[in-house]
């Protein structure tokens, strides 16, 4: 593996050379997580404390053994292994035993990243693939979550995409008592979820953070949040909830017609925000072109919203952003920038 | 095509040749398919029926005999000497990944005495569930009223789903419902 | 002798069917979940393979070269169908966990490849010893996979609990993507040892 610059070429022209060093965009990732993964801390007590932490040792242990025993140069201390630590935890609930995340963590960092060659030549988002691991290893504990919902004596295992899904948009509300109080604690937080992910305002600030240094362009988490929600108001209303076929409640985001959705619960809730700002925007994984980045995040959004309407789980962004990472090179070469005196389409 | 292969293309290619090629080594084929079945068959039927009687021994124990029912292709009485232990009902409900085959052995009464799980390709680990006696047990003695799937650990009447397997949890109900349905009809009609 | 021992012994590593030659992954895939459909799997391809070299091996001189596919191809079918038979017959649990994979052996690249690359080119002996080869070294991969994937995803081997209780498997293992990435590594893991094998050969013959 080449030193840091490798990474830093994979952008369009024009190259400038300019004092950000891969580093120097780690850590200031990581410094941008930091808000929601203490909130997480907070809300979820010593369960999430611990899943953190073991998530991200065993993310930077696993990248320090594979380079000592490849004998190559050691790069934990670029911060990227710590990121995909940070991001796997803050990805799942809380509850899951520490053993499997630490799982997650050698899958996502020694799988995902280090087979393919490290940083900058993996093709899927690491964080990710930590996570369908488990999903796909330990799906009932990945699903089920501590109960701090408002009520505890109402449905006790599930985050609100869950309810939505199973017993429809009334349910929700009612659980939380009104609109208010559901957008409420879906900006600030207090409600079940995944450690990272409940608190869409401190993500947000995270967010906001990046893009004025400059690291992840607007457009990303934009289009792609815009996308759910769109989707989600105009059809939102006439997808049924409840699952195998079973009609168990109203539909899963609001009214029972078309342009009757709610786009705010639906952009506010699962991990959209994380995934938008955090993995849809990693840099490795996403196209180059400002323009195929654009194509990826809608498509992360269609993605997402199709799996939330009828797919078999209450929440689609972490497929949506792998399923993405597949298109990466297609979509990077219908986008590839015309050179400069050649005619169009001279890519092909 | 190698040189060999080639040159022996030249010599002999005429179109009766190959035909003839062919045509025989179907023959061949044929008669030796044909012995082989003749063999094997017999016992394949013979495995097929031991293991369907055992099943559907396991099933309903008490029986000493097992009748098909008229009319009623997917059911069978398990009669111990004349009195009528249960109906067995074959049930294939859709699932997750695929149809869910099962016997039901239901009592006269409309009761779910006992039932099996034949063919579960669900989920390993999740829908295979199913087929544990945790979860099966719950099915004992019930009636067709509170042969449904509740999520609500409070309630003890009706099918606890299993966690995470909750499209197969409902299958299984579902099929289970559909015999105590279907013997409830046929005792019901007579 | 030496040369005999060579035929025989290529299919196993350095042209494994499964981990060099990157044929038949299908089954490498589908029925991998346990160390027993894997062995019986890979048995039952042995059988096939080894029987159909023969066959084209003797008729090599009868077949006409346009048909030779077709020909081949009915050789194989026959012999999978005579397997289904008696496994349907003599073992109806295995033949139920192996399911449609069985008839699809027919179609497994790496038997009509052996029958068109050597069979129809050698003599029976040589043909036989090919196949039956290539089929121990489909079967050796297969059964690899097939340990690790049950070790790990049920805490098992030959459907004896090895692991105890303490051990919650991840499913991972057991459902397809486990067996990519059981595979993948395999293939690496070949790869470098042939590698390695290679180099002590060109050292052998320097010095």
């Amino acid at each position: 593996m080449s030193s840091e610059e490798s990474v830093l070429t994979v952008s369009a022209s024009p190259h400038i050379k300019s004092g950000e060093t891969v580093q120097k965009i780690m850590w200031n990732v990581n410094l941008a997580l930091a808000p929601a993964a203490i909130f997480g801390m907070i809300w979820f007590g010593l369960p999430a404390v611990i899943n953190i932490v073991v998530s991200i040792a065993a993310a930077v242990l696993t990248e320090y053994v594979i380079e000592k025993i490849r004998k190559v140069r050691v790069t934990v201390r670029d911060g990227s292994a710590f990121i995909t630590g940070l991001l796997l935890a803050m990805c799942l609930p809380p509850t899951l035993p520490f053993y499997m995340t630490a799982f997650g963590a050698v899958i996502a960092v020694g799988v995902a990243k280090m087979t393919f060659g490290g940083l900058g030549y993996n093709i899927f988002n690491p964080a990710h693939i930590g996570r369908a691991a488990l999903m796909v290893s330990w799906p009932a504990l990945m699903t089920s979550w501590a109960s701090r919902l408002p009520s505890p004596d109402a449905v006790t295992s599930a985050t609100v995409l869950n309810v939505a899904k199973h017993e429809g948009y009334d349910a929700v509300i009612s659980l939380f008592g009104s609109h208010t109080a559901l957008y409420k604690a879906l900006l600030l937080g207090t409600r079940n979820g995944s450690i990272g992910e409940t608190s869409a305002i401190l993500l947000l600030l995270g967010g906001v953070y990046l893009i004025a240094r400059g690291y992840i362009k607007w457009q990303v988490p934009a289009v792609m949040i815009g996308t759910v929600g769109l989707l989600t108001w105009a059809f939102g209303g006439l997808m049924p909830s409840g699952s195998g076929g079973q009609l168990t409640g109203g539909m899963i985001f609001g009214g029972g017609g078309l342009f009757t959705g709610d786009p705010l619960f639906g952009m506010l809730s699962g991990g959209l925000i994380i995934g938008a700002f955090f993995m849809a925007t990693d840099m490795v994984t996403i196209p180059i072109t400002l323009k195929g980045q654009i194509i990826f995040a809608a498509g992360c959004g269609v993605i997402t919203t199709l799996i939330r309407f009828v797919g078999g789980y209450p929440e689609g962004v972490c497929y949506s952003i792998l399923l993405m990472n597949c298109l990466t090179p297609l979509i990077d070469r219908v986008t590839k920038p015309r050179i400069y005196g050649t005619g169009r389409k001279s890519y092909v | 095509m190698s040189e060999a292969h080639e040159a022996r293309a030249e010599k002999k290619s005429g179109i009766l040749a190959i035909a003839l090629n062919l045509t025989v080594a179907c023959i061949v084929s044929g008669v030796i398919l044909a012995v082989a079945y003749f063999i094997t068959h017999p016992v394949a039927v013979q495995k097929q029926k031991e293991a369907d009687a055992l099943a559907l021994q396991t099933l309903v124990p008490a029986a000493t005999s097992f009748v098909p029912v008229d009319g009623q292709d997917n059911m069978t009485v398990a009669k111990n000497g004349d009195t009528v232990v249960a109906y067995v009902v074959e049930e294939a409900p859709r699932g997750y990944e695929s149809a869910v085959e099962m016997l039901v052995a239901v009592s006269s009464d409309g009761k779910v005495l006992n039932f099996s799980i034949t063919s579960n390709k669900e989920t390993p680990g999740l829908g295979t569930k199913a087929s544990e006696p945790a979860f099966m047990d719950q099915f004992i003695g019930k009636t067709s009223e509170h042969l449904a799937v509740t999520k609500d650990p409070a309630n003890k009447e009706d099918v606890q789903a299993i966690t995470g397997a909750t499209i197969t949890s409902k299958a299984v109900t579902k099929g289970v419902k559909a015999a105590v349905d279907e013997v409830a009809a046929y005792t019901g009609g007579k | 002798m030496k040369n005999l021992w060579r035929i025989f012994s290529k299919g196993i590593i350095s042209e494994n069917p499964i981990l060099v030659l990157a044929l038949s992954l299908c089954p490498a895939l589908a029925v991998t979940s346990s160390v027993i459909t894997s062995l019986t799997m890979g048995l039952t391809v042995t059988f096939v393979i080894s029987l159909n070299n023969i066959v084209v091996s003797l008729t090599r001189t009868f077949v006409n070269p346009k048909v030779r596919v077709p020909v081949y191809i009915t050789s194989i079918a026959t012999i999978v169908t005579l397997a289904i038979l008696v496994l349907q017959a003599y073992a109806p649990q295995l033949y139920k966990a192996l399911g449609n994979y069985l008839s699809l052996v027919v179609v497994f690249a790496i038997i009509l490849a052996r029958a068109e690359s050597f069979a129809s080119k050698n003599r029976v002996f040589p043909s036989f010893l090919d196949g039956f080869g290539m089929g121990c070294g489909f079967t050796l991969a297969m059964v690899t996979i097939g340990a690790i994937r049950e070790f790990f995803g049920s805490g098992s081997l030959l459907g004896i609990r090895i692991l105890g209780s303490w051990y919650n498997a991840p499913l991972l293992f057991v459902m397809a993507p486990g067996a990519f990435i059981v595979i993948g590594y395999l293939v690496a893991a070949t790869k470098s040892l042939n590698k390695k094998r290679e180099e002590r050969q060109k050292e052998r013959e320097a010095a």
